[in-house]
């Protein structure tokens, strides 16, 4: 018999591939994927594959802005949407307990987000067949560095806009919070970084920039698939890790915290 | 056996007090009608039987029990829930039951139960408010729970639909199950009520049985005369005669009935005792005037 975790999760999945999210999001990446994959050599007036690192670096780069917007959007209807229904309430007078329905929800909408990966970077698979510059032995590694670390990012956006959806009163306000939250991490914090190293003029030790870079998940996805030997990679790995501990118990708090 | 006891319950919520001094029986197979404006404290009142708030002081068991801590012998439906638009009606009741660990065959019993079988398939996004309704109705009853809590659960309904759901719960309470319903349908639910309790901005108005509370209101009862006799003639009736009726204390009823029946020969007359809406209002406008009086002093 299906665990309640289990139970939820199949419910979320379900939900995401029937209001068309999931294909939407799905179609988008795949799509965008492919512009960068054979468009980004229009500029120098040919259709041609770029060599692996560039490639690669544009794919994260994409990967960077939208796998946190998707994800962010997905979440921040999550429990606000509950509460406005009035599921909310019903489903906490059933036998489960809210670490069991958060787990529920990061399982159900994590395995969608997965799906909408998989299609995304599906098709990347194929460059071999396509290009014979480009081989399987140079292509899994980066490839499946690029599809993990891109999933652990969503998992940990889907858990910052459940805080974000935890802490509101309706869904509008959610989507602007997530909006913003969006732009501050893949844009605003690495802005801010920018000024802080012109500012100090180079003063600043080489590495503390890598380092307060770490503190930005999507900043830190970029540092793992672009500058990997640059730190070590035990923490490289960890980093998403930290930050999903950190998120869920963020998120379980404002879940007991929340007033009905 | 006691299914509710509330003893001198109260919550105070955002700093303002919801609920004082609220005490309550309530025992199997009886139904509790809870009264009262919007933002009395009835949906509050509610949420400390389910265990979703903590009472502040006062003590509260239900089934013998803290409350919250047998959520398969609960069975609630919210004020207003839309479920999940997305999801098929059969589909949503059997996820309530595998939450609770129900079987196949008791959501296909309710599903013919509540004549939702030939809607199962549809989405509930195109289902009518009638049958999201009795699909909520459905869900809380899929533990077979021995109380049941409903928040409203005929507003937006039509008349066939809510005569739907009350003969629903005189059946349940039949049954054995208890039942507190918070409503504002004052004639479905008068029929079908042990107790009452009306609550005023947090504090219970009046609480009891109908025919206590019709005894403690001392409202006029009602006889409706035929017409062409000389009423006004008779000296026990003359005072107490208005146009065609006579409104009298029910004190009265037993001289009042037996002078009819006997001097009149008067025998098909109609005789109404205050109704739920009557009481409903007095017991509020007393609370009211009490309070503007302490409130002077």
């Amino acid at each position: 018999m299906m665990s309640v975790v289990g139970i939820i999760a199949r419910r979320e999945f379900q939900d995401a591939r029937r209001s068309r999210w999931l294909w939407l999001a799905a179609s988008i990446f795949a799509l965008l994927t492919l512009a960068v994959t054979f468009g980004s050599s229009a500029v120098t007036g040919q259709l041609r594959l770029p060599p692996l690192p560039q490639l690669m670096n544009s794919l994260v780069t994409l990967s960077c802005f939208l796998l946190p917007l998707l994800a962010l959007l997905l979440a921040a209807d999550a429990f606000v949407a509950e509460a406005e229904a009035g599921t909310m309430l019903l489903m906490l007078t059933y036998p489960i307990s809210k670490a069991q329905w958060l787990a529920g929800k990061l399982l159900g909408q994590g395995a969608a987000l997965l799906l909408a990966c998989l299609a995304g970077y599906g098709l990347l698979w194929l460059l071999p067949l396509w290009s014979s510059s480009i081989h399987w032995q140079q292509l899994w590694r980066p490839l499946l560095t690029l599809l993990v670390s891109g999933w652990l990012l969503t998992l940990i956006c889907l858990l910052a806009g459940y805080w974000v959806s935890l802490h509101v009163r309706s869904r509008n306000q959610a989507l602007v919070w997530v909006l913003l939250l969006w732009l501050l991490l893949v844009l605003l914090y690495d802005l801010a970084l920018l000024i802080l190293a012109v500012a100090t003029d180079s003063h600043m030790a080489p590495n503390v920039l890598l380092w307060l870079q770490l503190l930005n998940p999507a900043s830190g996805f970029r540092l793992l698939n672009q500058h990997a030997r640059q730190l070590p990679s035990l923490l490289l790995y960890l980093q998403p890790g930290l930050w999903l501990m950190g998120l869920w118990w963020l998120a379980l708090r404002a879940f007991r915290q929340r007033q009905l | 056996m006691q299914t509710i006891n509330a003893c001198e319950l109260a919550i105070r919520l955002g700093g303002q007090p919801r609920l004082q001094q609220l005490s309550l029986q309530l025992h199997s197979g009886e139904l509790l009608a809870l009264l009262g404006h919007n933002g009395a404290g009835k949906s509050t009142l509610i949420k400390l039987l389910l265990g979703l708030y903590q009472p502040d002081s006062g003590s509260l068991t239900v089934l013998g029990d803290k409350p919250g801590r047998q959520p398969l012998q609960v069975g609630y439906l919210p004020e207003n829930v839309s479920f999940y638009p997305q999801m098929q009606l059969g589909e949503l009741l059997q996820y309530f039951a595998d939450l609770k660990g129900i079987n196949r065959r008791r959501v296909k019993q309710l599903l013919v139960d509540f004549g939702l079988e030939h809607c199962a398939r549809q989405a509930l996004s195109v289902c009518s408010k009638g049958e999201r309704q009795r699909l909520g109705l459905a869900q809380a009853l899929l533990s077979q729970p021995a109380l049941l809590l409903l928040d409203e659960p005929t507003v937006g309904l039509d008349p066939l639909a809510s005569a739907f759901m009350y003969q629903t719960l005189q059946t349940l309470r039949s049954q054995g199950c208890s039942i507190v319903v918070c409503t504002h349908e004052l004639a479905l639910v008068e029929p079908v009520l042990d107790q009452l309790l009306i609550l005023d901005h947090g504090r219970v108005a009046a609480c009891g049985t109908l025919p206590a509370l019709q005894q403690q209101a001392q409202l006029p009862w009602r006889i409706q005369l035929p017409a062409g006799r000389a009423w006004h003639t008779d000296p026990l009736l003359a005072p107490w005669l208005c146009e065609q009726q006579l409104l009298f204390p029910v004190s009265l009823l037993p001289q009042i009935s037996q002078r009819l029946t006997q001097h009149w020969h008067c025998i098909d007359y109609r005789l109404q005792s205050p109704d739920l809406g009557q009481l409903f209002r007095h017991f509020l406008a007393d609370t009211t005037s009490e309070l503007t009086l302490a409130e002077a002093v």
